[in-house]
């Protein structure tokens, strides 16, 4: 049928061996990815409480229906959910998510999604070439590194690493042909021994960090998946689907290239190109490159190959470090920092929280030979590409500091009797569930909230383009905003399905512990379920509010969404109604959570959050930080720089919240009555067994 | 099959493999309207043609910029998509390959469809199957209802990989037609019309041509660079840092 | 150039150092991809380095990899009057802020002031230019 589905599902139990498929129609009201890796995991993990390392812990990988078409910017991401290994005090049920070509080509194999079940009893890698599924011996690549896994890979399933001819994929002429190289996801050398901090890495710089998916992998002895695929994916209307991208090029560079982008601000589906060149050394030039459909193109691949297609964190954990001993400028150092992590398949947000904890230890003498945390890395080096290769290969190594950093960031704290204290003076930045600092969550609430009520670090853009980022660079800069603070609450407004409140876009003193920030985080929180987690737009184009090219600056998001979904599954889904599954997977996920000990009272802050100001002073330094308020009975855009929260009015608006949310508010868990208007009865049966049934 | 016809195997670049000497002789007698093809080239190497035949030139070609290419394969799967109702970059037209480990400018090719003036694949085929479509501006097409099967069009093609492909599934070879026939695209294609690839390309890498370019590697891979290449260090022509 | 009586070798020297670590001014790496990141900076050569006049269109250009460096302007007056000790410095740098401009714009007129005073201390310290200070 053409409806962008494959239309099966790969199951593989490493404990048995057994490979067998699962029939994408059972979880086709889902969707895609997070939703129908949530219900699998639902259906498949029999012990929900288990730790990530157990086998009875289920990782899936999973496509959308729009994975591998040309829809814009949505192609080329891979959903990673399971148990995970990152989190404190728990190990929540988690996700990652990761770019490149590796969902197109389980796609164009024929496959929705992997799902790995159980324990292989020896190193294994999976092998999909197009329907032919095999368990490989992964003992020789083992203590490989992730570039080297994926060049043995590559030449063992193509006979050569080389790319550029075609080659067939079998003895007959009509197996199939390809100029292309596999996909393969990988984990780094030994990564059983560093799980909460180990990645997975595709290619060379495509990487699910967050969570410690490369240590489910790990623990399930698994190194790779490696997928080659010659098939198609058949789509409902393709012309429809043709025409819908090029329709959206009005709303992107492509449909200005002549003339790009000149509107001060950060825009995400109308950016220029971009490579990530800020962060290569002088003379380095580079081509912005990527992942399948895109049409963004945020990192790069270089002159030198060094920082190849890494992005974002990769670079960012170092980049300070590097310029700070450089003379204010970047050096190769930053790149080769980010291949070393790339390498070893280490997590990168992870290592950003280490290197500012590092920074403040050793300001305090508290850190290096003979000191009270005794460390012989060579810190003489710091901010040079020997230090970065050197901390890395510590943890990979479980050597030096390396040992207890391999336990993850926030158990490495609590080991060295540091945890309770640098989280409440700030020094060690990770702001809930041991996840680090990024957006801040006394001046960006929603970023904030979003996290504590889920599981990780968000790392959602959406609000951030256009509550922060816009404004406080237009206030730096003395520009004017292209939306003012009251046109942006009514784009907000409308987009905000289904609350659609303008008060949905104030940040004020008064404004973040409001009902209408409730309804921003839960709006916020079922939107990216389903339409980024799901259908898997990537968070560097979606969701799109403000944009410059667009009619009154109204951006494309609740109009684009729905329109290349129907187009390739032949549905008529409205993006209200994709909002509403995503708020169904939502509370799916919940329930995990809440088996897993989830219960209000943990949903907080680390310490820092309510006692000290994000202002210059602190390793949080968040100043400025201009947002959109109303006061007194007007709109406008202010920096709320070095705003504490105040603890008894986050417990507040966490009532109103789980109010909103249909949740007991004592508990924050979900009551039948809700669970069951989402067509999850069987999920109040199993937390009522549990006893953890919200009480209506 | 001579020595000097073998298709060399491509590392992470597409590497010509048609001899020197025969491309500096196509070179030499191209740009006319019309296209010499010498018979069995390919077979006899450097030797003379025994037999000559006239093909007009094609109304257009695409030409590519392969450092302004972000490797996002969207020609390829609107290229698979326009011609067949599915994505599949098994059956694009247009092939871009790529090391994701690769130095830049080195890491990408595009394969694209030259039309030749001097179609060595239309001069393979035995039925006619792989031909000269007079009626969409004198594209190198092919007739899928004539094609046997015999894949010298496919041999034929001199670079690497080859432009025109087996298509596995319809049990047919097929080649770029600048978008003559696209069944499962409604707008009107070929050089009068527009390209899939082209019109998708999101970088706007991919342009079009009614003059036959120089029968060489330049001849197709150009620079469509503006200046606000500048910020990448290759910018254009028309930017600063000039065409490096 | 600074309006008040020459500096003495010993101040030189003194407004020049690299600080301890426990003296630092931080100020935040603003990009989009990370938030902010902090930056410890121990000297006012650091902190002229770390000042990068650039204006809205080289951050258009630079999109989301572009990066913001801020300090606080306030605070860096004040860190130059009570930590690092240069009064006259601090004086001239809470003449711009007192401007009122936006930090963009203040940027370049900061940086200016520290490396017009950071060529005072050098010439002060290094007379003959022998770059060995």
């Amino acid at each position: 049928m053409a409806n962008g589905y494959a239309g099966k599902i790969l199951k593989v139990d490493l404990s048995t061996k057994s490979i067998e498929e699962i029939p994408t129609e059972k979880y086709e009201s889902w969707g895609g990815g997070h939703g129908m890796g949530s219900a699998i995991f639902w259906d498949l993990c029999k012990d929900k409480t288990v730790k990530g390392d157990d086998p009875g812990n289920v990782i899936t990988l999973m496509t959308s229906p729009l994975s591998g078409t040309p829809a814009p910017s949505v192609a080329g991401r891979t959903e990673v959910q399971a148990i995970g290994l990152q989190g404190y005090p728990v190990g929540w049920y988690t996700r990652s998510n990761f770019g490149g070509r590796f969902s197109s080509h389980l796609k164009y194999a024929g496959w929705d999604g992997v799902v790995v079940l159980g324990k292989a009893d020896k190193p294994v890698w999976i092998n999909v070439v197009n329907d032919k599924v095999t368990i490989e011996d992964a003992t020789g690549l083992w203590g490989l590194d992730t570039r080297e896994t994926q060049e043995e890979i590559w030449a063992t399933v193509n006979d050569t690493a080389e790319v550029g001819d075609w080659r067939g994929l079998g003895t007959s002429r009509d197996a199939g042909r390809s100029t292309q190289r596999p996909a393969v996801v990988t984990i780094g050398p030994n990564a059983e021994k560093y799980m909460p901090m180990a990645s997975l890495v595709h290619d060379a710089g495509n990487g699910a960090g967050q969570g410690g998916m490369g240590g489910v992998f790990a623990s399930k002895n698994l190194k790779a998946i490696s997928v080659l695929g010659t098939g198609g994916v058949s789509i409902a209307d393709p012309n429809a689907l043709l025409a819908a991208r090029e329709w959206a090029y009005q709303f992107a560079y492509p449909g200005h290239a002549d003339e790009p982008m000149s509107a001060i601000g950060m825009f995400p589906f109308s950016a220029n190109p971009n490579s990530a060149v800020g962060n290569y050394a002088a003379g380095v030039s580079s081509r912005p490159q990527g992942c399948v459909g895109c049409i963004r193109t945020c990192r790069g691949r270089t002159s030198t190959g060094q920082g190849n297609e890494s992005n974002c964190l990769d670079f960012i954990w170092y980049d300070v470090h590097d310029k700070a001993v450089h003379g204010g400028k970047i050096t190769s150092a930053t790149a080769q920092a980010a291949d070393s992590l790339q390498r070893y398949g280490i997590n990168s947000f992870a290592m950003e929280a280490v290197m500012l904890w590092f920074a403040a230890l050793r300001k305090q003498g508290l850190i290096g030979p003979g000191r009270e945390i005794d460390s012989s890395l060579p810190f003489e080096a710091w901010g040079t590409a020997q230090f970065a290769e050197a901390l890395c290969n510590s943890v990979a190594t479980q050597t030096d500091v390396g040992a207890d950093l391999a336990l993850g960031v926030a158990q490495c704290a609590k080991k060295w009797g540091r945890l309770e204290k640098d989280l409440k003076s700030g020094i060690l930045p990770l702001q809930e569930w041991g996840y680090a600092h990024h957006y801040d969550a006394r001046t960006e609430v929603e970023w904030g909230y979003g996290s504590i009520m889920g599981e990780r670090d968000i790392n959602e853009h959406d609000f951030n383009w256009v509550v922060y980022w816009t404004p406080t660079i237009c206030g730096l800069y003395g520009v004017e905003p292209i939306v003012s603070a009251e046109r942006l609450s009514q784009i907000i407004a409308k987009k905000g399905a289904p609350y659609n409140d303008p008060m949905m876009a104030d940040y004020s003193d008064e404004g973040i512990y409001s009902e209408g920030m409730a309804k921003t985080v839960a709006y916020h929180r079922h939107y990216t379920r389903f339409w980024k987690e799901s259908t898997l737009y990537c968070d560097w184009a979606w969701a799109d509010f403000v944009n410059p090219y667009g009619p009154d600056y109204e951006g494309i998001t609740g109009e684009g969404e729905p329109k290349f979904f129907n187009a390739v599954t032949g549905k008529n889904l409205t993006y209200e109604e994709g909002i509403e599954i995503g708020r169904k997977i939502w509370n799916l996920d919940r329930a995990v959570w809440i088996l897993q000990g989830r219960h209000r009272d943990m949903e907080v802050f680390a310490d820092y959050n309510y006692e000290v100001g994000a202002v210059p002073g602190t390793t949080t330094y968040e100043a400025p930080y201009t947002v959109p308020v109303y006061e007194k009975g007007v709109w406008s855009y202010k920096s709320v720089a070095g705003r504490k929260l105040d603890r008894q009015k986050v417990e507040d608006w966490k009532t109103k919240f789980y109010a909103l949310e249909g949740w007991d508010t004592s508990s924050g868990w979900p009551t039948r009555a809700t669970l069951e208007e989402l067509g999850l009865g069987n999920v109040a049966d199993a937390l009522e067994q549990a006893g953890k049934l919200g009480a209506a | 099959m001579a020595d000097n016809d073998k298709k060399e195997p491509a590392g992470p670049a597409v590497k010509e493999s048609a001899e020197m000497s025969r491309r500096q002789f196509l070179t030499g007698v191209g740009g006319a309207g019309i296209g010499l093809v010498l018979g069995g080239v390919l077979v006899k190497g450097f030797l003379l043609p025994d037999e000559v035949f006239a093909v007009p030139a094609s109304d257009g070609y695409l030409l590519v910029d392969t450092k302004k290419c972000s490797g996002c394969t969207t020609c390829m799967m609107a290229c698979s998509l326009a011609h067949t109702g599915e994505v599949n970059l098994s059956l694009a037209r247009i092939q871009v390959v790529q090391d994701s480990f690769g130095a830049f400018p080195n890491d990408i090719e595009i394969a694209q469809c030259r039309q030749c003036p001097y179609p060595a694949c239309v001069d393979a085929c035995p039925t006619g199957a792989n031909h000269v479509d007079t009626k969409h501006g004198n594209v190198r097409t092919i007739d899928a209802s004539k094609c046997i099967g015999c894949e010298r069009c496919v041999e034929a093609c001199p670079f690497t990989p080859s432009r025109v492909q087996w298509n596995f599934e319809e049990k047919h070879s097929q080649k770029c037609d600048l978008c003559a026939d696209t069944p499962f695209w409604d707008e009107k294609g070929g050089p009068d019309g527009k390209r899939a690839c082209e019109t998708l390309c999101s970088m706007r890498a991919i342009s079009f041509t009614r003059e036959i370019p120089r029968q060489n590697e330049d001849g197709y891979n150009v620079d469509l660079r503006g200046p606000s290449w500048d910020a990448f260090g290759f910018s254009g022509a028309g930017g600063a840092s000039g065409g490096h | 150039m600074m309006s008040t009586t020459a500096l003495t070798p010993e101040e030189a020297a003194r407004f020049n150092r690299t600080m301890d670590p426990t003296e630092e001014l931080i100020g935040g790496a603003l990009n989009p991809m990370a938030g902010t990141v902090p930056v410890s900076l121990i000297s006012v050569a650091d902190v002229e380095a770390f000042l990068v006049p650039q204006d809205g269109a080289a951050l258009v250009e630079y999109g989301v990899h572009a990066t913001v460096n801020h300090v606080e302007p306030r605070s860096l007056a004040r860190w130059v009057r009570d930590i690092v000790g240069d009064t006259a410095l601090a004086d001239e740098l809470d003449a711009i802020v007192a401007d009122e401009e936006p930090y963009g714009k203040q940027v370049p007129r900061l940086k200016l002031a520290l490396a017009d005073r950071l060529a005072e201390y050098k010439a002060v310290l290094d007379p003959e230019g022998t770059g060995e200070d």
